[in-house]
């Protein structure tokens, strides 16, 4: 299987499987009543919740490599 | 929000703290020893520790048990959340007091659907190493989907909870112990009590995000994951989706009945009512229907003029006395609940219990077979020629792993009445 830029995953998981996501934030930002704080707060609060997992991921898989290492 | 629900009785985990659950935390951290124990162990000697073994050529499988258990709380996980999420789409107020519970149920299922996918890998760091990859792997590889569309969903189950709570803490600041209100802080940042329209907009629109993803995950991405490389017979099909999603609904809704009738015992929440668990009974029984005639379907189709990979396979499957215990395992409680429909009478909330925790155990076996089967039988060319007929026998250090994963979910769900109120409640009435 050659490793194209384009492949039919990209459009699975962003043409399909995300959608329902894009038209959550679109309902956010655009669906009444209107107020950006707040739909930035939600927005802050997954951006926020991806980092943590990721960071805590990496020092979890670090912090256990040293451990058992001894 | 929830009306005739005693605030005084829903708070009363969050202050007093009785012998009965010290002994339960004793317990289940008991069941937290011997899981680091056999996990220290693996990751110390590296998955030779463990049943699984490379795929022929030892004659053995590379996934095993973990992985079927990953599937299985990935199911979970979809369908808990999903009970809060039609909740609040669909208005279906009765169900409000169980709703918290099935989003608690999914922040707990997720993480365990994951650590299962760690246990295979053998460590945590090659987690990161598949995130790190990501950005390559995405455009063509199903367990690269898998990873972010796991993580997407625990993502937003973790907005959902807390865009749902946030009036509801805000109310509760002065009524919570001192030392929860560092936490209720951190939720609450930037909180302003004109927010909370807005908030239950956003909160309706997640709502529907999430159900649209259910169906794209446990009954899209996650089956993709073996019906895309579908080298291994029985996992190549364009109804395994369909079947892995009425199996994920039907053990969510089964775990929401014994973790809701959990409760409801330990607390004396009769506020949980009968109306409830009879509704939520009714929901299981047409996923159990439902299951079975997925499972016909594959086996009629599997024993009359199937390829002949797939023929071999299904009737070597209905050789296996685990698989029928399986079938029996969905028939029996599915009947009974059929008959609590049909003659209302008949209902007993310890029983549908007993059948919820049997559904529960007999759709894990068949995830366990779903997984192990294919890669048991290399019948299919090239792999036919290259490798014999393969075994599988996990052995204790899996089955500790795999058992502790309930124990930590239990655990979990036990801490988490310490911290939040379970039964989500009108801030007004605060």
């Amino acid at each position: 299987m050659t490793h194209s830029l384009v492949h039919i995953g990209l459009f699975v998981v962003f043409g399909v499987v995300l959608v329902p996501v894009y038209v959550m934030l679109a309902g956010w930002f655009l669906g009444k009543p209107r107020d950006f704080r707040t739909a930035f707060i939600g927005l802050g609060a997954i951006l926020g919740s991806i980092i943590v997992l990721i960071i805590g991921t990496a020092i979890a898989g670090a912090a256990i490599g040293v451990l058992m290492n001894f | 929000m929830t009306d005739d629900v005693p605030v005084e009785r829903v708070l009363r985990p969050l202050h007093t703290t009785t012998w009965k659950f010290l002994a339960l935390l004793v317990l289940l951290g008991l069941g937290m020893l011997l899981f680091l124990e056999a996990w220290i162990t693996q990751l110390r000697n590296g998955l030779i520790m463990t049943g699984l073994g490379d795929w022929g050529t030892g004659g053995g499988v590379p996934w095993g048990m973990y992985i079927g258990s990953f599937i299985w709380w990935v199911g979970i996980a979809h369908g808990g959340i999903a009970v809060s999420a039609a909740v609040r789409v669909f208005k279906m107020d009765q169900f409000e007091p169980i709703a918290r519970i099935g989003e608690i149920v999914t922040l707990v299922a997720l993480p365990m659907a994951a650590a299962n996918i760690v246990f295979d890998l053998g460590g945590p760091d090659r987690l990161i190493n598949t995130m790190i990859m990501w950005p390559q792997t995405v455009h063509h590889s199903p367990l690269a989907w898998d990873v972010a569309v796991v993580s997407l969903y625990l993502v937003l189950s973790m907005t959902y909870l807390t865009l749902t709570m946030r009036a509801e803490l805000y109310a509760l600041m002065d009524r919570v112990p001192r030392y929860l209100r560092p936490v209720y802080g951190l939720l609450l940042l930037g909180y302003r009590p004109e927010e909370d329209e807005k908030a239950e907009q956003m909160a309706y629109w997640l709502a529907i995000a999430i159900l649209a993803l259910v169906p794209l995950l446990s009954g899209g991405v996650v089956p993709w994951l073996f019906s895309l490389v579908g080298a291994q017979p029985g996992w190549f099909g364009a109804a395994t989706g369909p079947a892995m999603l009425f199996e994920s609904l039907a053990s969510a809704i089964a775990f929401v009945i014994v973790v809701g009738a959990a409760f409801r015992y330990a607390y004396d929440w009769e506020f949980i009512d009968d109306a409830v668990f009879r509704g939520l009974t009714k929901a299981l029984t047409v996923l159990s229907m439902a299951v079975l005639w997925f499972l016909l379907h594959d086996t009629l189709s599997g024993v009359y003029a199937a390829p002949v990979q797939d023929e071999a396979l299904t009737e070597t499957l209905l050789t296996m006395p685990l698989f029928w215990v399986a079938v029996a395992g969905i028939t029996i409680p599915a009947l009974y609940m059929l008959a609590t429909i049909v003659r209302p009478s008949a209902y007993s909330l310890p029983a549908v219990v007993a059948g919820a925790i049997s559904v529960s155990i007999a759709i894990w076996i068949k995830k366990l077979i779903f997984v192990v089967e294919g890669l048991l039988y290399p019948t299919t060319p090239p792999l036919a020629n290259l490798y014999p007929t393969g075994s599988y026998s996990p052995t204790a250090i899996e089955w500790v792993v795999v058992v502790s994963t309930v124990v930590i979910a239990a655990l979990l769900i036990a801490l988490a009445t310490k911290i939040i109120p379970m039964v989500e409640l009108d801030p007004e009435e605060i």
